[in-house]
């Protein structure tokens, strides 16, 4: 039985503990009468996004996160896509008792592994053993940004995503495993503090190649601040990338070895020190990754204020490695709101560049394909947003947003593009037109 | 060349009017859903079980319980029982538009990311005030909101509304 299963069972057991407690100790039930007792259990709710996507660039898509499949959207020549924003979520929550429910949610969206276990976002039993404690085990939402467990429901924002910035790396969206919040409560200010532990698996296309990415000893830690109208919160987390996307990377990492042990040979120290630093920097495995964000939000009814700032760190050149931010303002003016937003990302490391001549063994092109691969997932680029909301209906609205983005010289990790293209600092915008709801 | 010189301005000028005139309807039907708004106002009466030990509330905690910010009662331990009124009613809109000037829209926006984030789930609506009245009634930590020519004996009225 693996540890997943066991957590499960534990908290069954500790479900029919806590339910026999409820009936035989205290007599006293929440829910009055058996009319409204039968209309409490079971809820079921959910939410979509219909939306539209236009780009100017014929050389080049934007990629929403990196759990995205490439396959749908790497017709360059193709300007527009339902793909990109589109999604549907189901949810199924039973409330056996006012300590005790079981939530599961389901998320049809295009995805680079789109399996059945990995369309399940939600599915857990959380418990208030006392008050102000709430725990949750099973599969959990990734909960250490402003943003990161809601990014699926675009009825409850004001944007047609999240700022790409921000969250395209930030590829997990949930957790198998548990989490423990507590809330405090002093005066007007709510306070909460909570920790999350498990491991997250999801696909990564990369060169037509759907790789198995598994973040394991996934942690992480957040404490929020909410206040009225303000909320305030900073978190941290840090997983490890456990597998190698061998698929893809297989081919060049035996061929950087391979060139490493010529240029030993050969006696090209040089070569051989870069080869095998190339080697190390490009890959995925035992990487470990943190994350420190602190992001506030303000909505008073008119004004709507959301800001974020992060940090990721991570070894190399294919793992999360930057500094990033956003800004976002927007007014209602009845069921209209105009926003902008300006967000950026910088990374932490320079473009790479060669060291050595690789001419001497005959493998400069080899040399330069490396090199490129290695500049390939950095990201630097800042967008400014235009948009508007308009909220048309009490659960739906529609949305109409224009992106003007700047990317620059080997900065295009948030896009797929041919060629040479990210070799240049270029400009793109992208225009989306989407309908939310919930139901 | 004129002749397409004229057919282009002519169909910009003809545009343009469209649009002026979108615009000060917009303006003009924004007007009349805030003014229709403003006439519906009723009387709303935040209830609590009578046994209950928490004999007043202020806007703004009533404000925060019913944004599940708040989980207990002010100065007590005891987790509060929120009961709601049906989604989309008048009374559900009243009550948030006296209570925190919120619309229904930006509430229903609001819960939606508690709720599909797996935070907290919304509290059961019931059907009318009466119903919410039956749970208070045999709930000692219940709270809910009922339009005030619905309040008996049976509640404690912890915070009226009104224009």
């Amino acid at each position: 039985m693996d540890k997943i299963s066991k957590i499960f069972v534990m908290i069954l057991a500790m479900n029919v503990i806590i339910q026999l407690g409820e009936y035989s100790v205290t007599g006293n039930y929440a829910y009055a009468g058996d009319e409204i007792y039968d209309v409490s259990k079971l809820r079921l709710s959910g939410y979509g996004t219909i939306s539209h996507t236009f780009d100017d660039r014929k050389d080049m898509t934007p990629i929403r996160d990196i759990s995205k499949s490439s396959t749908s959207i790497n017709d360059y020549d193709t300007n527009s896509t339902w793909r990109m924003d589109s999604r549907l979520g189901l949810q199924a929550d039973y409330q056996f008792s006012p300590k005790v429910e079981f939530l599961i949610q389901g998320v049809l969206k295009d995805r680079a592994d789109p399996t059945f276990t990995n369309s399940i976002e939600l599915a857990y039993i959380g418990l208030k053993p006392f008050n102000r404690f709430n725990v949750r085990a099973g599969r959990i939402g990734y909960d250490a940004f402003l943003m990161s467990d809601i990014r699926d429901t675009g009825y409850a924002y004001l944007w047609a995503r999240p700022p790409i910035e921000f969250y395209n790396m930030v590829a997990i969206f949930a957790i198998n495993g548990a989490d423990v919040t507590y809330d405090i409560e002093q005066g007007n200010v709510q306070w909460r503090i909570k920790a999350q532990g498990g491991e997250s698996h999801f696909g990564i296309d990369m060169d037509n190649y759907t790789n198995d990415f598994e973040a394991g000893n996934l942690c992480t830690l957040t404490l929020t601040r909410q206040s009225g109208p303000l909320k305030i919160k900073a978190g941290y987390s840090q997983f490890t990338s456990v597998n190698e996307a061998t698929k893809t990377l297989g081919p060049l990492h035996r061929g950087l070895e391979a060139v490493a042990a010529i240029a030993d040979n050969l006696s090209f120290p040089d070569i051989k020190a870069e080869a095998l630093s190339l080697r190390n920097n490009i890959s995925f495995k035992d990487n470990d990754v943190s994350y420190m964000t602190l992001g506030a939000s303000y909505d008073n009814g008119t004004l709507i204020a959301q800001a974020e700032i992060g940090r990721s760190a991570a070894y190399g050149y294919f793992m999360p490695n930057a500094e990033m931010g956003y800004l976002s303002l927007g007014y209602r003016i009845g069921d209209f709101t105009p926003y902008g937003t300006f967000s950026s990302i910088d990374p932490n490391s320079d473009v790479n560049k060669p060291v050595s001549d690789w001419s001497a063994i005959e493998s400069e092109s080899f040399h330069s394909q490396s090199i490129g691969i290695s500049n390939s997932t950095r990201a630097e680029q800042y967008t400014y947003s235009l948009g508007l909301r308009w909220d048309f209906n009490n659960q739906a609205a529609l949305k109409l947003q224009w992106d003007n983005t700047h990317i620059r010289t080997y900065g295009y990790s948030m896009w797929l593009w041919e060629g040479e293209t990210f070799a240049h600092e270029s400009k793109a915008n992208l225009y989306t037109l989407s309908m939310e709801f919930v139901f | 060349m004129t002749v397409t010189n004229n057919f282009i301005l002519e169909n910009v000028s003809g545009l343009k009017n469209i649009i002026i005139h979108i615009i000060i309807w917009s303006i003009f039907a924004m007007f009349c859903m805030e003014f229709t708004n403003l006439v519906a106002a009723e009387e709303i009466a935040v209830v609590v079980n009578i046994n209950n030990p928490v004999k007043s509330l202020t806007s703004r905690e009533v404000s925060d319980i019913f944004l599940a910010r708040r989980k207990v009662f002010p100065s007590s331990d005891e987790a509060v029982f929120v009961v709601e009124q049906p989604q989309n009613s008048k009374l559900r809109e009243e009550f948030f538009r006296l209570l925190n000037r919120m619309k229904l829209k930006q509430v229903n926006a609001y819960w939606a990311r508690l709720q599909f984030s797996g935070d907290v789930q919304p509290p059961k609506a019931l059907s009318n005030s009466q119903a919410v009245i039956k749970v208070i009634r045999n709930n000692r930590y219940a709270i809910g909101y009922i339009d005030a020519e619905s309040v008996d004996d049976s509640v404690h009225v912890i915070l009226n509304l009104k224009d």
